[in-house]
């Protein structure tokens, strides 16, 4: 009985670990189900290199407060005033969604150094989801959570991945986005089929 | 009985016998003296001989020192793997972080058992096993972040299995304590279907439930040493998890309002803690008893504190709670001398 406890901890881990990486491994393989180029605008590094020489980039998003209405909310099974619930998020890049929100806060002021990445869309199913948004060039699915308020809409309150991982190889590239003087690196974040991103690669440099 | 209570047995009963003889209860003639005197001298030798166990009360004390020693060893081991960690893996390229990460619990378990054949080598044995567990614990944790992948609940039911595998394998009561926290954090946050939010705590009252009655109802899947660790895990998490819902009623699965399942749970609360006290009187379990004091208090304290606070002046709010202590007091040396 004790020496099987022993074999009961080994397989635990292996398990685990087993299960986890073949998650990672199933999203990864094939064609990437998203494949775009941020800023440091989207991904902020906040200047922390770690020890090992790996960094972590944050995801920085906007959504419009009054996103979903009540038929929406009623789709996404939400209850009025009710808990956050896990959803599915279309995060879109740049494009119309972004244009619209920043029209909506043009008075604030740094608009320039705000995230282009606009929570604007979610659902239950991410292939529905995907369906309805197949730009994989500027959308990317994550999981998030969303809430409807005491007023009759709803709207994002997080996702899942806030924080990406950059490995040691490129972490040498990031810079500190300096205020006024623009993006001072570009990101290709991937998802795939599980929809889950990473960091691909990290250029030093401007894009707009 | 363990080799420690033998051990423990043997000299009170040679001190015992002294005390006895010099206060003319018993008459031993010389030859009588010796044989027990020989009998548990050797004994005790025979038990030191294959056991890590205090044959004197110097040496107790000692023990005492080696396991606050290992407490502070298992924590510095714990940051200095967490450390190195941090400072070296990611220089390496990632099938090796991740065979680093997941290799290095296995071996560490496998290490903490190689050392544990030596029964006289627990401390250290112990000291590897809780280092195992942290690993593991970085290791799902370093997964996870080198590949970004969201927290899942399930990490606790994994981290708790490892800890109480462990924990059964060795004979470490620290780690199977450890593994039930874990399954019962794993219940708690199992419908949330999220890392850090509790929820639903009724799952996690069932789960105290049942483990509070293991070693009761089914002894043959759990030890005679280790039936205290279930029974204080159990009836802890059972209980914690109703003076929650007591104070957070959403987090309940009753169809009603968060208020009213609020007010049910005050009342169970009080009500059960009072049965759990009870029981463990009756059984004279430490491990019952101790967790349903501190419940039972903590619900009277709570239940003041609601209908009191605003009421009273402070000074006599605390005045209440002084007088309350006290009536306990003398409630439970009643209770005791019964008993």
């Amino acid at each position: 009985m004790r020496v099987h406890a022993l074999w009961l901890a080994i397989a635990t881990v292996i398990a685990a670990n087993g299960l986890g990486l073949y998650g990672v491994w199933e999203n990864r393989s094939g064609a990437p189900d998203a494949d775009i180029e941020m800023t440091s605008r989207e991904l902020r590094f906040y200047g922390s290199i770690e020890e090992d020489g790996s960094a972590q980039l944050s995801m920085e998003w906007n959504s419009p407060d009054k996103l979903f209405d009540a038929p929406r909310i009623s789709e996404l099974k939400l209850q009025p005033a009710g808990e956050a619930k896990p959803v599915w998020v279309a995060l879109e890049y740049g494009g119309t969604s972004w244009q619209k929100w920043s029209q909506g806060v043009e008075r604030l002021e740094g608009i320039g150094e705000q995230s282009r990445l606009i929570a604007f869309d979610a659902g239950l199913d991410p292939a529905v989801l995907r369906e309805r948004h197949p730009d994989g060039r500027r959308v990317l699915i994550v999981r998030g959570t969303a809430v409807a308020r005491e007023d009759g809409f709803g709207r994002i309150i997080g996702i899942a991945h806030p924080r990406l991982y950059v490995p040691a190889g490129i972490a040498p590239n990031l810079v500190v986005p300096q205020p006024g003087k623009g993006p001072r690196y570009v990101v290709r974040v991937r998802s795939g089929k599980k929809f889950v991103p990473w960091i691909a690669d990290v250029q030093p440099g401007a894009k707009e | 009985m363990t080799p420690q209570q033998q051990a423990d047995l043997l000299r009170i009963l040679t001190e015992e016998l002294d005390a006895l003889e010099r206060a003319g209860v018993v008459a031993l003639d010389p030859a009588q003296r010796e044989a027990i005197q020989k009998h548990a001298a050797a004994r005790l030798k025979d038990l030191a001989g294959q056991f890590d166990v205090d044959t004197t009360q110097a040496e107790r004390q000692l023990s005492m020192g080696m396991k606050i020693a290992a407490a502070l060893g298992g924590l510095a081991l714990v940051i200095a793997t967490v450390l190195f960690l941090n400072r070296h893996l990611g220089r390496l390229p990632v099938w090796m972080q991740v065979a680093t990460l997941v290799s290095a619990p296995i071996a560490l378990a496998c290490a903490a058992s190689w050392i544990a054949r030596d029964e006289r080598r627990r401390y250290f044995s112990t000291l590897v096993a809780v280092v195992a567990v942290a690993a593991f614990v970085a290791n799902l944790a370093a997964i996870g972040g080198l590949f970004n992948l969201a927290a899942s609940p399930h990490a606790w039911l994994a981290w708790g299995l490892f800890s109480l595998a462990l924990g059964h394998h060795l004979g470490v009561r620290v780690l199977v304590a450890a593994g039930l926290t874990g399954f019962l954090l794993w219940t708690s946050v199992l419908l949330s279907g999220d890392f850090g939010r509790i929820d639903h705590l009724e799952i996690m009252m069932a789960a105290g439930a049942v483990i509070a009655l293991i070693p009761g109802r089914w002894p043959g899947l759990v030890p005679g040493t280790m039936a205290p660790v279930f029974r204080v895990a159990g009836v802890s998490g059972f209980l914690l998890a109703v003076l929650i819902l007591s104070q957070e009623g959403r987090m309940s699965v009753l169809p009603m309002g968060r208020r009213a399942a609020e007010q049910i749970y005050q009342v169970v609360g009080l009500l059960v803690s009072t049965a759990v006290l009870w029981w463990g009187v009756k059984r004279n379990w430490a491990s019952v008893f101790v967790p349903g004091i501190i419940a039972f208090v903590a619900f009277l304290l709570l239940r003041m504190a609601d209908w009191l606070w605003n009421l009273v002046p402070k000074y006599l709010f605390f005045l209440l709670v002084g007088l309350t202590a006290a009536g306990l007091i003398a409630l439970f040396q009643r209770i005791r001398r019964r008993v």
